[in-house]
């Protein structure tokens, strides 16, 4: 309950501080191209190859795991890297 | 250096001090909460009696059963009447008694369960016999409607709405509730069954209706998308069927009815950072309501009362995170900042590449040269049409038929896991690394040559 009640009110902060950033659901169109559309298809073909070929989907999802990974760090360092470094001081 | 060992060792202290300060208010103050927690009175039951033991059971919440017991003398045809209040969901009928009429009912008294002694009076061993059986789950009604009456709640793309109550057994026909919505003062024409519909000029109506097939408590919910701003009236109707032939009736005449509103507008920061904290504070009360708590409900020693298992249960609650809970807590970080810029492109560049859907890959037309003309262009004689999809069906066929001959097992079940346990690990290390602040070969190089 702590654990959950800290994380709550963190993200609930968060949510309310940054409520005036504009949605990003899809990714932009640049200069005309429609980048969440071409990306969606050929992530498409991607994952028909790895269907049949499994070892790639395999690698694949090592391959998104980590880059799950960078994401978390790099949220976590662009809120906390202030607080980390004074931690050092 | 990141750490200062004395002063975290005070920070950590600290930390401990403030969980457990904490911890035990929240269990201490929250108690008494619990104990007025509001009583289910949607009880209903089967009486049945074995000897001198009569035990209802039913699918309600027996929490305050009152109970009269008359004595009734066959000598002198008198009788006595006595209160008693009993909160279990069966009681003894000490012997001898002459007679007896049983009435339960719940705070408002209504509804009783009649039982008759009809064989021998002085006959312990003797069946009561049920002579008459009314229910005593109060009038038929609506409970909860959501969003509740008269409440303002925040603009939102999707908003539950919905009903619940109870039909009582003396009702129970050909029974149905129609449950009307709309955004407009004036009524609207109503639409088909079970629609949804967002009219111009954001007027939206929504009609439903739904059959009941069993008395007892009923409920519904659904969401409704594209709400906009204003109020909105509810009717909620209960309703039973008269000229009925095959469960379809030309009239319905209504038992009860209830007219609600609830108000959508837009909300500031600090509305929902109120709402949270209510949240918040439902939640711990909920909490504090549950079973999980029943050892440590000191007023009911010694029957669930237990110090250790109450330890128990208050350091999981306090420091281990409710699965459902922990994943709506993401969900809300998904669907709130998470989808705002920049970290929305991120979460959509992670959302595209972990989807699972495939396409079949383009078909291509290949033109064949087969020569040049005198003005520069080439001769095509013929194009082919090149399919790579169906190449890497072929593929994917050859692959799937590569067996062990022994075990049968494919490519995939024999060398998929050790494949898995090569990426799990090398994924491992990466992030050992990465977290250790290793420093790859080229970096020692440069440290090395810049120390030279």
């Amino acid at each position: 309950m702590i654990i959950e009640f800290t994380l709550d009110t963190i993200i609930t902060v968060l949510n309310v501080i940054l409520s005036w950033l504009p949605d990003a659901t899809t990714l932009p169109q640049i200069v005309g191209a429609d980048l969440d559309g071409s990306l969606v298809t050929a992530v498409s073909f991607l994952r028909r190859i790895m269907e049949v070929y499994w070892f790639l989907g395999i690698i694949f999802d090592g391959f998104l795991f980590l880059l799950v990974y960078y994401i978390t760090k790099m949220v976590l360092k662009l809120f906390l890297a202030s607080r980390l470094h004074n931690a050092g001081h | 250096m990141w750490f200062d060992t004395a002063n975290n060792n005070n920070k950590m202290k600290n930390t401990v001090k403030f969980l457990g300060v904490f911890t035990f208010l929240s269990i201490f103050l929250l108690l008494p909460i619990r104990i007025k927690a509001d009583a289910t009175y949607d009880f209903y039951a089967t009486p049945s009696i074995n000897g001198t033991i009569l035990t209802i059971t039913g699918n309600g919440e027996f929490t305050a059963l009152y109970t009269h017991f008359i004595t009734f003398n066959a000598d002198t045809h008198e009788t006595e009447c006595t209160g008693d209040y009993l909160d279990s969901t069966y009681w003894n009928l000490n012997d001898p008694v002459k007679g007896i009429a049983v009435r339960c009912g719940y705070a408002s008294d209504q509804g009783f369960i009649l039982v008759n002694r009809s064989n021998s009076l002085n006959d312990p061993t003797t069946l009561w016999e049920i002579s008459d059986v009314i229910y005593a789950d109060g009038p038929t009604r609506i409970i909860t409607v959501t969003p509740p009456d008269l409440s303002i709640v925040a603009t939102s793309t999707s908003r539950t709405i919905g009903y619940s109550g109870f039909l009582t057994h003396g009702d129970f026909d050909t029974n149905r509730i129609v449950f009307d919505l709309n955004n407009s003062a004036v009524a609207l024409e109503q639409c088909a069954d079970v629609i949804c519909s967002t009219l111009a000029n954001n007027q939206i109506k929504y009609h439903h209706i739904q059959p009941l097939a069993l008395w007892g408590s009923f409920n519904f919910s659904d969401t409704i998308n594209g709400m906009v701003q204003g109020t909105y009236y509810m009717t909620v109707t209960v309703q039973k069927g008269s000229v009925c032939v095959f469960g379809s009736c030309l009239f319905y005449n209504n038992i009860t009815s209830t007219s609600t509103q609830f108000t959508i507008s837009t909300t500031t920061n600090v509305d929902l950072l109120v709402k949270s904290a209510r949240d918040k504070v439902a939640q711990l009360q909920g909490s504090a309501d549950s079973a999980i708590f029943d050892s440590c409900k000191i007023f009911n020693f010694p029957s669930t009362f237990n110090l250790f298992d109450c330890g128990q249960t208050l350091i999981y609650w306090a420091f281990i995170p409710d699965s459902r809970a922990f994943s709506h807590t993401l969900e809300s970080a998904k669907t709130g900042f998470l989808s705002k810029a920049p970290f929305g492109y991120v979460q959509r560049f992670y959302e595209i590449l972990s989807a699972t859907t495939t396409a079949p890959l383009m078909a291509m037309n290949v033109p064949i040269i087969t020569g040049r003309n005198t003005d520069g262009t080439y001769q095509v004689a013929t194009s082919t049409l090149f399919q790579p999809d169906e190449i890497l069906t072929g593929a994917g066929t050859v692959l799937n038929e590569v067996k062990d001959p022994l075990s049968g097992s494919g490519l995939e079940d024999i060398f998929g896991p050790i494949i898995k346990i090569i990426v799990a690990f090398t994924v491992l290390l990466v992030i050992v690394k990465d977290v250790l602040g290793m420093p790859n070969h080229h970096q020692q190089e440069s440290y090395r040559q810049k120390d030279i």
